[in-house]
């Protein structure tokens, strides 16, 4: 029997030719279908049906092929834009987490070079007399306006950092409770093809526009504040660093996408 | 039945059939059809992208079976499934009593 007297045969290398997406998701969606087929037809045979026209009833009721192909195509562009989302905001809370890690630097680089290099303005700034009095009222133990000021700036700064790294966690929480519920972990998210080309992309910007600024401060302010900015940079370049490898090695492994 | 009012509903159909045990696709598509007495005109092919959708979301799990003269796609209710299939089920009956208070009421006329 050729192959367009098959017509289940015929019907399959049509929706081959028509399915879109994943090696894997092919072969899967063409199995599913083809073992359907033939179940339809083999049980419409076992009750007396002549093999040729059950096989042509089994293909009527499974739909023409460009609708099943474009069913297909379509729930897996909402998988995909769903995975899309997962990515983004799982990275924007890996932003955030690295956000309250650089709190920790900045704390680190205020014990070992002081509160000047990390928080103070400029030298030679001036500030009012209400703003001082309201400083010096929170912090009434400091020795003078400028004292006061870096002592409120290092408590505001290092609130603030830490405060944003909690968010940061939750925001990680909140995506693996909901790609728990899908059966993926999170590190699919961050580890995907897109996530780390995104992740490494964001996190290498932030390095190199932070280490500009700080070095600007530095040349520009006598290095008072360079730190905070510099802080910054000690976590987005690792960041950077352990995506840029992770895309590396993946490069290494299956070579470069082809668009 | 018109097949957009099918669509509406067919993921909560395809948990409450997977709800009684695992199945293969074609299984579940024979339930779909004797449960409704042939009434669900639905292209049978364009349920298979409906059970990956639901396995996308973590309602349901899937593997090959070989058990068969065929290797199968065999699928079964996740626990988020069975929760989802609870609440629809919950929201399913409140809107179908509704739905037969409003059509079995006398009309009023004016």
């Amino acid at each position: 029997m050729s192959q367009s007297e098959e017509p289940i045969e015929a019907y399959l290398d049509d929706l081959l030719a028509r399915l879109t997406g994943r090696p894997g998701e092919v072969r899967r969606a063409l199995r599913e279908a083809e073992d359907h087929l033939y179940s339809d037809a083999e049980a419409a045979v076992a009750a007396g049906a002549e093999r040729h026209h059950a096989e042509t009833q089994a293909v009527a009721r499974f739909g023409d092929a460009a609708s099943v192909a474009a069913s297909f195509d379509l729930e897996r562009r909402g998988a995909a834009v769903r995975d899309l989302i997962e990515q983004v905001v799982a990275l924007a809370g890996l932003g955030l987490v690295a956000i309250g890690l650089s709190g920790l630097v900045e704390r680190a680089m205020t014990a070992i070079w002081g509160k000047v290099w990390v928080f103070a303005d400029a030298p030679g700034t001036h500030y009012s007399a209400s703003s001082c009095r309201y400083w010096e009222s929170l912090h009434p133990h400091a020795a003078g306006c400028t004292q006061a000021y870096l002592a409120e700036a290092m408590s505001d700064g290092l609130v603030q950092r830490f405060g944003v790294g909690v968010i940061g966690v939750l925001v990680l929480l909140a995506v693996a409770s909901v790609m728990r519920r899908r059966g993926r972990s999170i590190r699919a998210a961050v580890t995907s093809p897109a996530a780390v080309v995104l992740g490494g992309a964001a996190f290498l910007v932030a390095a190199v526009v932070f280490l500009a600024v700080g070095a600007d401060r530095y040349a520009a302010a006598n290095g008072n504040g360079a730190g905070q900015w510099f802080s910054a940079v000690a976590v987005s370049l690792p960041f950077a660093a352990a995506f840029g490898l992770s895309v590396l090695r993946r490069v290494r492994r299956v070579g470069l996408p082809v668009w | 039945m018109t097949a957009e009012r099918l669509k509406g509903n067919l993921d909560m159909m395809l948990l409450q059939i997977l709800g009684g045990g695992e199945m293969h696709g074609y299984r579940v598509v024979c339930e779909l059809r004797d449960r409704s007495g042939g009434e669900f005109d639905l292209p049978e092919g364009t349920v298979y992208p409906a059970l990956h959708r639901l396995e996308s979301q973590g309602l349901l799990s899937s593997a090959w079976s070989t058990a068969g003269p065929r290797r199968r796609r065999v699928y079964r209710l996740s626990a988020s499934g069975r929760r989802a299939l609870a609440n629809e089920r919950k929201e399913w009956t409140r809107f179908v009593d509704a739905v037969g208070s409003v059509m079995s009421a006398t009309a009023v006329t004016a």
